[in-house]
C-alpha cells in the first residue's frame, strides 16, 4: 500500500490538477483573507459606535425611577472566527433591547433587534468563510482528483497490472485515497495560511493559540469531509466505465449533496411547522385593547400627590392590569421565539443529509459560534431582564419615601443613581463539554455519510470485474 | 453537407451515456425545483390575496381621513417559479402615507419570516441549467477536437471536401442543439408545471418573456461550449482540456458566483445606521420646536376631554368621539399646520433614509453588474431581467410608489382633508360633546374616579353602540384615483437592462469560435 500510496501522491502532485487546483484554493482563501480584513474593520468601527450607543443609554440615567421605562441595548460581539465560520453572524439578530418593565407599542421587555447594517437584498448569497471554501471548491476539487482514480486505471490497462501484484483490492483503495487526502490537505493547509497571513497583515484577527486551535480543529473535519468526496468519487468512478461518465454522475451526485438537498429545507421546514404570525401585532393590539379597558374603567395613573390620600388605591390596580397583561406578552414572545427555532431546527435536521452542512455545523459547534451560542444570548437576555428587575426592586425599597409602584415612573423612589452601579450584562460561557456535546450530531452525522461513502467505494471496488 | 456534419454530430452525442444521465438528471431536478417553487408561488400568492382583501377592507372601514392609508399590493410573479432573485415570489406591498415615504416594497409574508429562516437559501431551475447542463456542455466539448485527433478519426474527418472552418462550426452547431435538448425538455416540464399552478397566470408577456429565456439559455450553452470547444483546439491532450476546463468552469462559475457577492459587500462603505438615526433626531426636533412654538401662541381650550376621546384601537386611538367644537376647532388648525410641516419634513428624511439605504441597494447593483465578467453569473443575472425578479424591478415600485403618493396627497388636499374636522373625528353634525364645561368635582379626587365620570363612560358606551348598530359614518372614497398602471416593468424596459450582458455573451461567442475556427485552420490532425 505504501508503494501505490507514494507513487500516487507523486504523480498528483506532478499533475496539472494539482498545480491548478492549488492555484485556486490559493486564490479563493486569499479572497477569503481580503474580505475579511476589510470586514473586521468595518465591524470594529461598528461596535465601537453602538457600544458607545449602549453606554450612553447607562449614563442617562439619574434617578432610581428612570429605570422603570430605560431601554439598554445588549449585543454579542463577534468571537474573532468569523471568518472561519460565520455561525450566523451575518443573520441573526446581535442585539437584545432590555428593559426592565415593558415598552410601548408591544415589544415585550426584551426585543431581538439588529444594530449591525446587514443587506436583505444580499440574502441569496453566502459569505466567503473557510467552510464554504470547503464546502464547495475542496469538493469539487476531490470531484476532479478522485473522478477518474480507477477509471483511469482500467482504461489504460494498468490496474489489471497492479492487481496481479499480492496487493489487496483495499490496499489499492486506501493507498490512492491516502494519496489524494495528503495532495488535498497540502493545498488545504497553504491556503488556510495564504488567508491567516492575510488577515493578521490587516489586523483584522490575532494569531492566539484559540485562533489556531480552531484551525487545527477545522482541518480536521475538512479532512473528513475531503475524503467522504474522494471515497464518493472512487466508488462512481469505479462503477462508470468511461472517466467522462463518472464525471457527469459524480458531479450530478455533487450538485444533488450539496446544493440541491440544502436547498429544500426551507420548504419542508416552513410545510413541517407553521411559522409564528405577526406577533408583534398582536401583541401591539392587546396593549391598544388594554389602554381602552383602563380609559373605560378610569384606571388612569393621577399625579402622586393626590393618589398618596387613597394609598394608591388606582396605582395599584393599574399595575395590576398591566402586569398581568404585559407578562402574557412575554410569554407570547418567548414561545414565538421557540416556534421560530424549532421551524428552523427542522431545516438543520435536512440540511445534515448534505455532508457540507454537516461539516459546517460540526465546526460551528467546535469553535463554539452558531446557533447553540445565540440560544445562550437569548436566555441571558432574559436573564437580564431578571437582574435589572431585581435590582430595580431592591434600591426602590430602600427609599422610604416611594410609594413602591416600579411599573410607573412617578411612584417610584427618585433618589438618586449613578450609572456605575447599574449591573451590565454579563454573557455567560459555556463549558467546552457543553459545546463539544452540541457538536456531536452533526459530527455524528458526518462520520456516518463517510462510512456510508467507505462501505459504497469498498463494495463497488471488491466486486468489480476489472478483467475487461 | 454542413447539416449532415451537424446531423452526425448531434446523432453521436445524443446516443452516449452522458447526455442520457444528464438529461435524466436535469428533469428530476427541473421537476424538483419547480414544483417546490411551485408550492412556494401558491403560499405567497394565497398571501397577496389576503393582504389585498386586507387593504380593501381597511379602506372601506375608514372613517376618518387619517385612517386612509392605500396600501398597493402586487402578486408575485409567477416566471419567479424559474428564477427567484432578489424580489423571489414574494407579493409586494408599497404603503402610502401622508407622513412617510417607503423606501422600497416590503414583501407580503403569510407568516413572519423569522431570521433564522433568513440563512436558508432557495434553489432555482435557473441555477440548476446554470451548474448541471454548463457542465455537461464542457464534458461534450472538451475532447471535440483533440479527442477526435487522439482515436484518429479525425484525419478520417477531413478527407471529406469540407472546408475545415465549416467542419468546426458544424461542430459547433450539433453541440449546441445537443444541448438545447435536455434544457428543452427542461423547461418544458418546467412550463407544464408553473401552468397547473392554479393562481400562475402567464400573460401574453410573460410567454414573450420565456422566449427569449430559451434564447438566451441557448446562448448560455452555446457559450460555455464553445469555450470549451477552443480549450479543446489549444491543448495539447484530452486530458490537459479537460483539466483546463474543468478548472475554467470552477474559476468563473461557482467560484465567482461565491467570491464577488463578498467583495461587492465589504468594497462599499455604508454609513452607519446611527447617522439616519441622528439626523431623524434632529429633524424631529425642529418639528417638535415649532409645533411647540405654535401650541404656545394658540393655546388648546380647557375643558376636559375637549379634543374628543380616542376611540380607535390603533395607535393613534383614531377616530375621536365626543369632543367639543372649540376644541375641534382648535384641533383642526393644529394639524393642518402639523401635516403641512410633515409635508416639507418627510423629502428630507427620506434623503436622510436613503443615504443609508443607497450603499445597500449599490452592493446589490454591484454585484448585477460585475457578474458580466462570468458567463454563469451573468445568465442568472439576466434571467431575474426576464422574470422581473431583480434589484431594479424593486426599486420601479418604489419610483411608482413615490408618483402614486403625489396623487394620492393632491387628492386629500383637493378634498381637504388637512384642515377639517374629518381628519380626526366622524362625529355627526351636532354630536353631543362627553363634557361640555368642566364638571364640579369635590376635592382632591381626579376626573377619572369620579362618579361623573363613569356617568359620561356610560353614556359613551351607549352612544358607540348606536353608532355601531347603524353601520357607522364611513369616508365616501369611490373617487379616490386607483393605483393605475405601471408598478412592473414592461418586457421593453426588462430587454433594456439585459442588452450589456446580452452583448457581452454574444460578443465572448463569437471571439471564442473565430479563436477556435483560426486554431483548427493551423490544426495538426496526426
Amino acid at each position: 500500500m505504501r508503494r501505490i500510496f507514494t507513487r500516487q501522491v507523486r504523480d498528483n502532485f506532478l499533475s496539472l490538477r494539482f498545480q491548478l487546483g492549488l492555484a485556486t484554493i490559493l486564490l479563493f482563501f486569499a479572497v477569503n483573507g481580503a474580505v475579511y480584513s476589510w470586514r473586521g474593520d468595518q465591524v470594529v468601527e461598528e461596535d465601537a459606535r453602538i457600544a458607545a450607543d449602549a453606554e450612553s443609554r447607562y449614563e442617562e440615567v439619574e434617578v432610581v425611577a428612570d429605570l422603570c421605562e430605560a431601554r439598554f441595548a445588549v449585543t454579542s460581539s463577534p468571537r474573532g472566527t468569523e471568518f472561519i465560520a460565520e455561525g450566523g453572524f451575518n443573520w441573526y439578530h446581535d442585539a437584545l433591547l432590555v428593559t426592565a418593565w415593558w415598552t410601548r407599542g408591544g415589544g415585550g421587555s426584551v426585543r431581538l433587534e439588529s444594530l449591525r447594517t446587514t443587506n436583505n437584498w444580499m440574502r441569496r448569497f453566502e459569505l466567503l468563510d473557510w467552510t464554504v471554501i470547503v464546502r464547495y471548491v475542496v469538493s469539487f476539487l476531490c470531484v476532479v482528483l478522485a473522478y477518474n482514480a480507477v477509471s483511469a486505471e482500467v482504461e489504460s490497462g494498468t490496474l489489471r497490472l497492479v492487481l496481479a501484484n499480492p496487493v489487496s483490492r483495499a490496499a489499492f483503495l486506501g493507498g490512492k485515497l491516502f494519496a489524494h487526502l495528503l495532495t488535498l490537505m497540502v493545498g488545504l493547509v497553504a491556503g488556510m495560511a495564504v488567508s491567516l497571513l492575510i488577515l493578521s497583515a490587516g489586523e483584522a484577527v490575532h494569531l492566539d493559540a484559540a485562533v489556531l486551535g480552531s484551525a487545527v480543529l477545522f482541518l480536521v473535519g475538512a479532512a473528513v469531509y475531503a475524503s467522504l468526496f474522494l471515497l464518493v468519487g472512487t466508488g462512481i468512478s469505479v462503477l462508470a466505465r468511461t472517466s467522462a461518465t463518472s464525471l457527469v454522475f459524480l458531479i450530478t451526485a455533487w450538485t444533488l449533496l450539496v446544493v440541491v438537498v440544502p436547498h429544500t429545507a426551507y420548504l419542508v421546514a416552513t410545510r413541517t411547522v407553521p411559522s409564528t404570525g405577526q406577533t408583534s401585532r398582536q401583541l401591539w393590539e392587546r396593549e391598544m385593547a388594554l389602554n381602552q379597558a383602563l380609559i373605560r374603567e378610569g384606571l388612569l395613573p393621577r399625579a402622586p400627590a393626590q393618589a398618596r390620600l387613597d394609598d394608591y388605591a388606582i396605582e395599584r390596580r393599574f399595575e395590576a392590569r398591566v402586569t398581568e397583561v404585559c407578562d402574557e406578552g412575554d410569554q407570547a414572545l418567548r414561545e414565538a421565539y421557540r416556534r421560530d427555532r424549532r421551524q428552523y431546527g427542522v431545516a438543520r435536521t435536512i440540511h445534515l443529509l448534505s455532508p457540507g452542512y454537516a461539516f459546517q455545523y460540526a465546526v460551528e459547534a467546535l469553535l463554539g459560534t452558531g446557533l447553540a451560542r445565540f440560544e445562550r444570548f437569548y436566555e441571558d437576555g432574559w436573564r437580564y431582564r431578571d437582574q435589572l428587575r431585581a435590582f430595580l426592586r431592591e434600591r426602590d425599597a430602600a427609599d422610604p419615601d416611594s410609594p413602591h409602584i416600579t411599573t410607573l415612573r412617578a411612584f417610584t423612589s427618585q433618589a438618586a443613581l449613578r450609572p456605575a452601579e447599574i449591573p451590565r450584562f454579563q454573557p455567560s460561557e459555556p463549558p467546552l463539554a457543553d459545546s463539544l456535546a452540541a457538536g456531536t450530531g452533526p459530527l455524528a452525522a458526518l462520520i456516518l455519510e463517510a462510512g456510508l461513502a467507505l462501505l459504497f467505494a469498498v463494495v463497488a471496488f471488491q466486486r468489480a470485474d476489472v478483467s475487461s | 453537407m454542413f447539416w449532415r456534419f451537424v446531423r452526425k454530430e448531434l446523432l453521436t452525442n445524443i446516443r452516449t451515456l452522458r447526455l442520457a444521465v444528464a438529461l435524466v438528471f436535469t428533469v428530476l431536478l427541473a421537476v424538483l425545483t419547480t414544483v417546490t417553487g411551485s408550492i412556494d408561488f401558491e403560499r405567497n400568492h394565497a398571501a397577496y390575496r389576503q393582504r389585498a382583501r386586507r387593504a380593501e377592507a381597511e379602506l372601506e372601514r375608514a372613517t376618518v381621513y387619517a385612517q386612509v392609508s392605500p396600501v398597493v399590493v402586487l402578486p408575485p410573479q409567477p416566471l419567479s417559479i424559474l428564477s427567484r432573485g432578489v424580489m423571489q415570489s414574494f407579493a409586494r406591498q408599497y404603503g402610502i402615507t401622508v407622513d412617510g415615504i417607503s423606501i422600497y416594497a416590503s414583501p407580503v409574508t403569510s407568516n413572519y419570516d423569522s431570521q433564522f429562516m433568513k440563512t436558508l437559501v432557495q434553489i432555482d431551475f435557473t441555477t440548476v441549467v446554470g451548474l448541471l447542463l454548463s457542465f455537461l456542455a464542457v464534458v461534450l466539448a472538451f475532447d471535440g477536437i483533440c479527442g477526435e485527433r487522439e482515436a484518429g478519426t479525425l484525419k478520417l474527418l477531413l478527407t471529406n471536401p469540407v472546408a475545415r472552418g465549416e467542419l468546426v462550426l458544424a461542430k459547433l452547431a450539433g453541440g449546441i442543439l445537443t444541448l438545447a435538448l435536455p434544457f428543452a425538455v427542461g423547461l418544458g416540464i418546467s412550463l407544464l408545471i408553473v401552468l397547473v399552478t392554479p393562481h400562475a397566470a402567464l400573460s401574453g408577456g410573460d410567454w414573450l418573456r420565456v422566449g427569449v429565456y430559451f434564447a438566451l439559455s441557448v446562448l448560455y450553452l452555446g457559450l460555455v461550449y464553445s469555450l470549451s470547444l477552443m480549450v479543446s483546439t489549444y491543448a495539447r491532450s484530452s486530458d490537459t482540456a479537460l483539466i483546463l476546463c474543468l478548472f475554467a468552469w470552477l474559476a468563473s462559475g461557482v467560484g465567482y458566483l461565491s467570491a464577488l457577492p463578498s467583495v461587492g459587500r465589504y468594497a462599499i462603505d455604508t454609513p452607519p445606521n446611527q447617522q439616519y438615526q441622528q439626523r431623524r433626531q434632529e429633524l424631529y426636533a425642529e418639528h417638535r420646536e415649532l409645533l411647540r412654538a405654535w401650541d404656545e401662541q394658540h393655546p388648546a381650550p380647557q375643558v376636559p376631554m375637549a379634543l374628543g376621546l380616542p376611540r380607535g384601537t390603533d395607535g393613534r386611538g383614531l377616530p375621536r368621539r365626543y369632543g367639543t367644537a372649540a376644541g375641534y376647532d382648535w384641533l383642526a388648525r393644529r394639524e393642518a399646520y402639523r401635516l403641512g410641516l410633515l409635508l416639507d419634513l418627510e423629502p428630507r428624511l427620506y434623503e436622510a433614509r436613503w443615504a443609508v439605504w443607497k450603499p445597500l441597494a449599490d452592493q446589490g447593483y454591484a454585484v448585477d453588474a460585475w457578474s458580466i465578467l462570468s458567463p454563469m453569473a451573468s445568465y442568472q443575472v439576466l434571467s431575474h431581467y426576464l422574470t422581473r425578479t431583480s434589484l431594479v424591478d424593486l426599486f420601479h415600485v418604489s419610483a411608482r410608489g413615490q408618483d402614486y403618493r403625489e396623487t394620492f396627497v393632491g387628492y386629500l388636499q383637493g378634498r381637504g382633508a388637512f384642515s377639517s374636522w374629518r381628519w380626526f373625528t366622524d362625529d355627526a353634525p351636532g354630536q353631543e360633546p362627553m363634557f361640555a364645561a368642566a364638571p364640579d368635582l369635590p376635592e382632591g379626587v381626579a376626573l377619572q374616579a369620579s362618579p361623573q365620570w363613569q356617568e359620561r363612560m356610560a353614556w359613551v358606551e351607549e352612544q358607540d353602540r348606536r353608532l355601531a348598530a347603524s353601520g357607522g359614518r364611513h369616508l365616501d372614497l369611490t373617487d379616490l384615483p386607483p393605483p393605475g398602471e405601471g408598478w412592473q416593468r414592461t418586457w421593453a424596459e426588462s430587454l433594456q437592462s439585459m442588452v450589456p450582458g446580452l452583448a457581452v455573451l454574444i460578443l465572448a461567442l463569437g471571439l471564442s469560435v473565430l479563436a477556435t475556427v483560426a486554431g483548427f485552420l493551423r490544426y495538426d490532425p496526426t
